[in-house]
């Protein structure tokens, strides 16, 4: 699905270059789960932002579904961030004067749709357990509340990848639970997460794990959750999906 | 992205700075009025004066006494009286200005008439015999002075309909008024003419220019202000100019015509000059109503570049969840539409407002005529100013890489 190869990210400041990604080559398949674990500043954050097509790679070939995105117009790339990609950032991004379901609509927005807009939005609200505080404007949530709404973001275009920043960097312990179980979740039903953290005990959620050191990717540093594990925690969120009354 | 959606989020981005967004719709509203206004003003004077101009009668020639400097620059209109008893005595001889039928001098003064205890302020004229045919004033009591009463200098005066109306009851001829102390028998009264543009024909009191001299005027020289030139025809107007001022230079021993201490105008040349004045006024306020257009647009612009730089992060999400560039410039370039659309809009209306306002509370001066170009002159000066005030922040806010706009949490 996601094809990386030779791809360096440098940032050029008036006295000095700083490489961030130095040649990296990875692959991620359809349905994958994959954990890029790693200290701060070793270019989690820009690998990220280059799968989820926010930045270009100085160089190297990114291609995704067998695009290369070099090739990709800027409309182009916006449609796919659009229909194909879900963010989940470690800060939420929501704009804070929008009401949850306004935040969760606006990939719809910008997608076109109009009818049935507001049923999708409140399909994928209650799938994280949030359609309760609807209405209530995003900058008055809870970090936990927050991470639930940015999640139904998400998930309100039906992406195939799912591009997960340090998700639970931010959120209390009962909340990043609930944030790791939904992620389990949609790998459970088909959907490629690729989660970038530096928390050993996250990464090992996902099924395979890769470090990152310095801008260079390094092999399976971590050991990963057993499946039987990782599918228990999924079955758990599925069992005990987050409280919600009225759903 | 559907255009209601993007009228939406334009609507919730200006909501955020509403103060601000307000006092800058202010600020463009204030262009816009002013361009109706002025527009409507400077319409409303041009039209006066051409009515002014045009109900002086058509086959009339006017000779203003000029003052010369001694470097030889005319200072100006009727500032000096260089035209004379025996200047209006040959302009009348047929002999020196054949196509003439007669001249007719006149000297005013605004003047409080007083009759019982009433008192009432108006252009005391005083002129001769011939003043109400050349004029074309008709009388609808009583006569006009004759040939005798004229240079004897008699106590007599002949009133407008609206000082009658404000002084008299009864019959009007033959009771007195009382002018700068003295008394006047009224021997008759004009038919009422109406209004010229902003003049009012009916406002007048003439009398005998010696009586005027003698009696009324501060100062005990001889005085004239106009000589009214009747031509032959309205055709003979220009020929009669320039006989007019033949006699006149010849007269006053003047050589070199640019240094004539007269100007002699036909109504064809007032009409072209209110014309010109009209034109040059409108010119001058559409420059100052374009500076205060430009002010709301300054206005808007550094509220839209401050936007968007405040609002880095919410355009970074957009752009994360599918924004195009062109979503967003869209969304940025329609905020500052809306928000000089609406100064346009209320500024209009509030242009409206006042025109009326004024004609209704002003009623001496010429009422103020919201035409329709006013107002799409000021439409379309605000979506001008809207789309140039916000085309380089909305061009910035697109131009931001979503990657920048989200590290910059």
């Amino acid at each position: 699905m996601i094809h990386l190869d030779g791809v360096s990210k440098v940032y050029q400041t008036p006295t000095t270059s700083i490489t961030a990604l130095d040649r990296v080559g990875l692959r991620i398949r359809q349905g994958d789960f994959l954990a890029i674990a790693g200290p701060s500043g070793s270019g989690k954050s820009t690998l990220l932002n280059l799968l989820g097509c926010l930045d270009r790679p100085t160089s190297g070939i990114l291609t995704i579904t067998g695009v290369d995105t070099a090739t990709l117009t800027d409309q182009q790339r916006s449609r796919l961030r659009n229909r194909s990609i879900g963010f989940v950032f470690q800060m939420f991004n929501l704009i804070p004067e929008l009401t949850v379901i306004e935040n969760v609509e606006l990939p719809l927005v910008y997608a076109g749709m109009r009818r049935g807009r507001r049923e999708r939005a409140q399909d994928a609200l209650a799938r994280v357990g949030m359609l309760r505080q609807y209405d209530q404007r995003a900058g008055r949530l809870s970090g936990g509340e927050q991470q639930r709404t940015a999640i139904a973001r998400a998930l309100i275009n039906e992406p195939e990848l799912i591009l997960a920043d340090e998700p639970t960097g931010s959120i209390d312990a009962e909340s990043a639970e609930q944030v790791l179980g939904i992620l389990a979740d949609l790998h459970s039903h088909g959907r490629t997460v690729v989660l970038v953290t530096h928390n050993a005990s996250v990464a090992a959620v996902a099924r395979r794990s890769l470090r990152l050191v310095a801008g260079r990717l390094e092999q399976e540093a971590i050991t990963p959750l057993p499946v039987p594990q990782r599918r228990r925690r999924a079955e758990a969120y599925r069992a005990h999906p987050v409280a919600d009354p009225a759903v | 992205m559907k255009t209601r959606d993007l009228i939406v989020a334009a609507f919730r981005g200006l909501g955020r700075h509403r103060l601000h967004a307000g006092l800058n719709v202010i600020g463009v509203l204030a262009g816009a009025a002013s361009v109706v206004l002025l527009i409507g003003v400077t319409h409303a004077i041009g039209k006066v004066s051409k009515t002014e101009a045009a109900g002086l009668g058509s086959n009339l020639v006017v000779v203003y006494p000029a003052g010369v400097s001694a470097s030889g620059v005319q200072v100006g209109l009727g500032t000096a009286s260089t035209l004379s008893s025996d200047d209006v005595r040959a302009l009348g001889d047929p002999g020196q200005v054949p196509d003439a039928v007669a001249a007719v001098p006149t000297a005013g003064i605004r003047s409080n008439v007083s009759a019982s205890q009433r008192m009432w302020q108006t252009d005391v004229l005083g002129s001769t015999e011939s003043f109400a045919s050349v004029r074309g004033y008709a009388l609808s009591e009583g006569r006009f002075f004759n040939g005798a009463e004229a240079p004897s200098g008699a106590s007599v005066v002949v009133l407008g309909r609206a000082v009658v109306d404000a002084l008299l009851s009864g019959d009007p001829v033959g009771q007195l008024v009382r002018i700068n102390n003295h008394p006047f028998k009224v021997i008759g009264v004009f038919a009422s003419r109406g209004f010229s543009g902003s003049y009012n024909q009916d406002d007048l009191a003439v009398m005998p220019m010696q009586t005027l001299w003698a009696d009324v005027l501060p100062r005990t020289e001889p005085r004239i202000d106009q000589v009214f030139v009747e031509a032959t025809s309205p055709a003979a107007t220009t020929l009669v100019k320039s006989q007019v001022t033949n006699t006149l230079l010849q007269r006053h021993h003047i050589t070199n015509p640019a240094l004539a201490d007269f100007q002699v105008r036909t109504q064809h040349d007032l009409v072209a000059s209110a014309e010109r004045v009209g034109t040059v006024m409108q010119w001058m306020l559409a420059v100052v109503a374009a500076i205060a257009l430009l002010t709301g647009g300054i206005g808007i612009m550094s509220l839209m570049l401050g936007s968007v730089s405040e609002r880095t992060y919410e355009i970074g999400i957009r752009r994360a969840v599918g924004a195009s560039r062109g979503n967003i410039l869209a969304q940025f370039l329609l905020e500052s539409l809306l928000l000089a659309c609406l100064g346009g809009l209320t500024g209009i209306a509030v242009g409206i407002g006042v025109s009326s306002f004024m004609s209704q509370v002003v009623t001496d001066l010429p009422a103020p005529v919201v035409t329709v170009a006013a107002v799409v002159v000021a439409a379309a000066f605000a979506v001008v100013i809207g789309v140039a005030a916000g085309i380089h922040p909305a061009m910035r806010a697109a131009r931001l890489q979503p990657v920048e706009a989200v590290r910059r949490l």
